[in-house]
């Protein structure tokens, strides 16, 4: 009951409300953007947490973290300073987009494979959900926000292409661990992004 | 054909392994045959060569071997990517307890590489510069989503890891074995023991197989399969049971006849029928099992848990057992289970029905005993029984019948009811003889009579009393037989001979019986105890045959306050030193140069509480009782003027008078009091009598021995005035948990009443009688209750209270009498205290 409940709540932040009246404002949107992504940040902590204690040693132990651990699939989150300044806006939301429309489908990924390696585990697999429901959104509110803004939007695209199938268990759980890791940089950097555009467009 | 086959690792002449393969070969055959390697095949190049001989009986010897073939690589390092560290095997699965080989293979044999399992470092063998092996022997399960093992390069950040899937060993099926409750169907039932199931890998699977039909079946469940019988013809089975999952399979067999394996369903339509008393008809149904089978079940009856009745009963279709020997209105149990007749495999399922015997007349007579007394010149007869056992009652007693009839005149019957509820009765007769029979009655009949016979004629009283010793067991009564025809006796006693009613009991003893031993749960030490024994004629009267009286055991404080009065006119006497709120107990026995008489009743006396007689004097106390404890016995001149119109007995605040008497209500619940009769004696049913404390202050000009203070009975009979004389009995303070300690010294008390006694003296208004009146100036001859009215009071030096007073004439009962004409008796209905 909870975790319908806790879906629906979920469902009105992420979807753009269709049948108002007036349109939103691009300050709307960016602001409904934004509150997600903070949601979005808000549990991030408990999901990886969750997902590294499922996973058994070495993932389970005090402090673990393997930054070396990439996937090719993922756009990198990190970015100088300069370079993230410097970029206009229709370029800083299709990042986002990108990303998170790759974070989509690899959330996707992680939840199969999960279901695989721990299916006696429905809290992490229901975190799982709740992670690619809420990237999703997030993909939902960017397009809307470039739309306001009248920004090009990007056709969305298949970004994890060959690179899954085959892999060994811990190699599954390891890519988990990547996705899910990313996933939180992500949002830490869509935060500071829809930061910007708030500040931009005042309401 | 012999193929001889060759294996190396890393190098053609590192031979690891040789093996034999024989085979027929046909034409254009293509042979397979596989090698499980320990070491994954991707940790290190593998070279396999083999060559061949004719394996044939036909060929006659010498066979040689061909030439070795060409050694061949396997090299799956090739198809590896470029990453710096591969870990093989890959999510391999083996069962627990077994014996696995992991391998690392680094691209620089430069890196320090460590390896660890759940966290524990794990050392393994270098096979070349960039290869090591570790043998993991008797690997344990530690989860179903697997083993982590990993490996990292120092330096580099690099981790590569494995997942092993560790199963939880195959057990053989426990407890294998197969049964049919119809014939149509065979079910097999077995324990699967620990579930083998891994993610993504189903647990073990079962299949039955029969050897003599050949049919097979795979199992819908873990641990039980149906197997339907096709017909009558297959007797004998013959079943393995099959587990199997992805590393292996367990089986088990068994080998039955299908006959001897018949387990019934569970009875049905079980009831009870026809229920009387004794008897209940039981019936029942079971399923048919095939057409000629018989069952035998077993018909068990429980009374309060426990089986009492077991029977055995062979039946096709339909049970049926008459129950016998029950008992009248008891709830009982009846339950049915059954088997095979033939061939015992298993009871069925049990079927059980509570059921309650109908009630039948009471089987015994009641246990009667009576007592006689006289109420206004007439003999009254109470009653006494007790209640029948369960076992006795058969149902429940509705009433008591009594019916009385006179032997003297006949006149026809008189019939009483009593309620079930009483256990006696009261009848007031005349001096002729009645027999009496008293019957227990239930909805379905009355007991056997129990008859006795009671005359106004009460035949020799006038027995001597004699001492009688207890003993841990009780008191030991015997007597001697008078009459030679008595059927039998009875000693009557009473367990709480100071208390209202006093408990009267009674034990029947046969005629041929001349002792026995009194026994009560009742029986304190330091209380004296009256036993009469009875011979019950032919004609079942009871003639008093002997008196017994003792103690269980003399305490001794009643020893140590003996008085001995040698003055045989004096008729008071003054107890001195007694504690205030404490209880005396007193008698007086007359001696003479031979010994003193009998030990008769005691008199219980309470002291008042000190605070009542001091409020004005300098012994002060804190507690103050509730004023219904106490309550004083007013004289009419000391009451207050506001209460002289209302000159009745009344609670009243101790302030507004002074007292002279105290009237001590507290007393044991239960306690009652009988007044008027003009027995000589009293028996155990008064010994607790409220008794006042007069408290005379001595005059100044006194010269008496010292304040007087008496213990005066209630009415003017000689009984009372007896008792007026001052023999006491202080009762351990031990014994009355409720009273305070003493307070002060008698002396001061008296010194403290003397002054208001000595302001009111002179105002009393001597004659008037009212309820509760109490006068200070009664005779000296008080004990003569004729005298009284005609002696006008005078002050004496040390007078003698009296209580006048008027009794309600309903509560009125004679004393019981032992020495009057008549028996003994415990009154039913006793008024509790006067008003």
């Amino acid at each position: 009951m909870s975790c319908q409940l806790a879906i629906l709540c979920l469902l009105t932040l992420l979807l753009p409300p269709l049948s108002r009246g007036a349109p939103m404002s691009p300050a709307e949107r960016i602001t409904q953007a934004y509150n997600l992504a903070l949601s979005m940040q808000e549990n991030m902590s408990t999901l990886l947490q969750t997902y590294l204690q499922a996973q058994g040693s070495p993932f389970s132990d005090p402090g673990f973290s393997a930054p070396e651990l990439q996937l090719s699939s993922l756009p990198p989150a990190d970015i100088s300073f300069k370079t993230w300044n410097a970029l206009d806006d229709g370029e800083r939301l299709s990042r986002v987009q990108g990303a998170f429309l790759a974070l989509t489908q690899h959330l996707q990924l992680v939840g199969d494979d999960q279901r695989d390696l721990n299916p006696d585990n429905p809290i992490l697999l229901a975190q799982l959900r709740d992670a690619r429901l809420r990237a999703q959104g997030m993909l939902g509110n960017v397009a809307a926000i470039m739309t306001a803004l009248g920004l090009p939007n990007p056709r969305a695209e298949d970004t994890l292409g060959l690179v899954p199938f085959g892999a060994s268990a811990f190699e599954r759980k390891c890519r988990g661990y990547i996705v899910i890791r990313e996933y939180g940089h992500w949002t830490d950097r869509a935060v500071r992004d829809l930061a910007l555009f708030k500040a931009k467009y005042p309401s | 054909m012999l193929f001889q086959i060759q294996i190396s690792r890393m190098k053609t002449s590192n031979v690891i392994w040789v093996g034999n393969y024989s085979t027929v070969v046909k034409r254009d055959p293509v042979l397979h045959w596989s090698w499980k390697s320990e070491l994954p095949l991707e940790c290190a190049t593998h070279f396999v060569r083999m060559r061949s001989r004719v394996d044939d009986a036909k060929i006659p010897e010498p066979r040689f071997w061909s030439n070795w073939s060409s050694w061949k690589e396997a090299d799956a390092q090739k198809s590896l990517g470029r990453d710096p560290l591969f870990l093989f095997p890959k999510d391999k699965l083996v069962e627990e307890g077994s014996n696995v080989t992991i391998c690392y293979m680094s691209r620089n044999q430069q890196d320090n590489i460590s390896c660890y399992l759940e966290g524990q470092q794990i050392h393994g063998e270098q096979l070349d510069s960039n290869v090591s092996a570790f043998k993991l022997n008797k690997v344990s399960f530690i989860r179903k989503t697997g083993t982590n093992i990993f490996c990292k390069v120092d330096q580099k950040d690099v981790i590569k890891g494995i997942v092993l899937f560790v199963s939880k060993v195959l057990e053989e099926p426990k407890d294998f074995s197969c049964e049919t409750q119809d014939f149509k169907t065979l079910t097999c039932t077995w324990d699967p023991g620990t579930d083998t199931s891994l993610p993504k890998r189903s647990s073990q699977s079962y299949t039955l197989f029969e050897s003599f039909s050949g049919k097979k079946i795979l199992c819908e469940h873990k641990n039980s399969c149906n197997w339907q019988v096709d017909s009558d013809s297959q007797e004998m089975y013959n079943f393995t049971l099959v587990a199997e999952n992805a590393l292996g399979n367990r089986s088990v067999s068994v080998l039955f006849s299908l006959t001897h394996r018949v387990h019934p369903k569970t009875p049905y339509n079980l009831f009870l029928k026809n229920v009387s008393g004794t008897k209940a008809t039981v019936t029942w149904k079971v399923h048919p099992i095939g057409n000629y089978s018989t069952l035998l079940c077993q018909l068990d009856l429980l009374g309060e848990g426990n089986v009492i009745q077991q029977h055995n009963v062979s039946i096709k279709e339909n049970g049926e057992y008459l129950l016998s020997e029950l008992e009248p209105d008891t709830e009982y149990m009846a339950r049915v289970r059954c088997a095979d007749a033939n061939h015992f495999w298993k009871w069925s399922g049990s079927i059980s029905q509570k059921f309650i015997t109908a009630e039948a007349a009471p089987s015994e007579a009641l246990d009667v005993w009576r007592n006689v007394k006289s109420v206004s010149g007439r003999p009254t007869v109470t009653l006494f029984w007790k209640p029948l056992s369960k076992l006795h009652a058969n149902g429940k007693i509705l009433s008591y019948n009594v019916t009385v009839e006179n032997l003297d005149r006949p006149s026809g019957l008189e019939v009483h009811s009593v309620p079930a509820t009483a256990n006696g009765t009261e009848l007031t007769l005349d001096q002729d003889s009645y027999q009496i029979h008293v019957t227990a009655l239930n909805s379905a009949g009355p007991s056997p009579a129990s008859v006795i016979v009671v005359s106004g004629d009460p035949g020799n009283e006038e027995v001597e009393e004699e001492r009688v010793n207890g003993t841990e067991d009780g008191f030991s009564v015997s007597w001697k037989p008078q009459s030679g025809k008595a059927i039998g006796y009875v000693v009557e006693w009473c367990d709480h001979p100071q208390d209202l009613p006093c408990d009267l009991q009674w034990k029947n003893l046969s005629s041929n019986t001349t002792s026995t031993v009194i026994s009560s749960g009742a029986f304190r030490p330091g209380v004296r105890y009256n036993f009469r024994i009875y011979e019950i004629s032919t004609e079942r009267m009871a003639y008093l045959l002997e008196k017994k009286a003792g103690y269980l055991k003399e305490l001794d404080k009643s020893a140590c306050c003996q008085h001995r009065i040698d003055n045989p006119e004096q008729k008071t006497f003054v107890m001195e030193n007694l504690q205030p709120e404490s209880v005396y107990e007193f008698l007086v026995t007359p001696y003479t140069s031979a010994g003193s008489g009998p030990l008769d009743a005691f008199t219980k006396v309470t002291t008042p509480d000190e605070y009542y007689l001091v409020e004005k004097g300098p012994y002060t106390h804190t507690h103050h009782p509730p004023h219904d404890r106490l309550r004083f016995a007013h004289h009419d001149h000391l009451l207050p003027k506001k209460s002289v119109e209302n000159p009745h007995l009344t609670i009243m605040n101790v302030s507004d008078c002074v007292p002279d008497a105290i009237e001590v209500i507290h007393k044991p619940e239960g306690s009652k009091i009988q007044f008027l009769g003009a027995s000589k004696s009293l028996t155990e049913t008064e010994f607790t009598k409220p008794a006042y404390l007069y408290l005379l202050p001595a005059e100044k000009n006194y010269s008496g021995p010292g304040p007087c203070i008496c213990f005066e009975n209630l009415t003017y009979n000689e009984a009372a005035a007896d008792s007026g004389s001052c023999g006491h009995f202080p009762v351990t303070p031990e014994a009355l948990p409720g009273q305070p300690g003493p307070l002060t010294s008698p002396e001061n008390l008296l010194k403290a009443l003397e002054k208001n006694y000595m302001n009111s003296l002179g105002e009393t208004a001597a004659g008037e009688a009212s309820l509760n009146y109490v006068s200070q100036l009664a005779s000296q001859m008080s004990g003569d209750k004729d005298s009284l009215p005609a002696n006008p009071p005078e002050p004496v030096l040390c007078s003698e209270y009296k209580m006048q007073m008027a009794i309600p004439l309903g509560l009125a009962s004679p004393p019981p009498a032992e020495n009057s004409g008549l028996s003994s008796t415990t009154p039913l209905d006793q008024s509790e205290h006067y008003r």
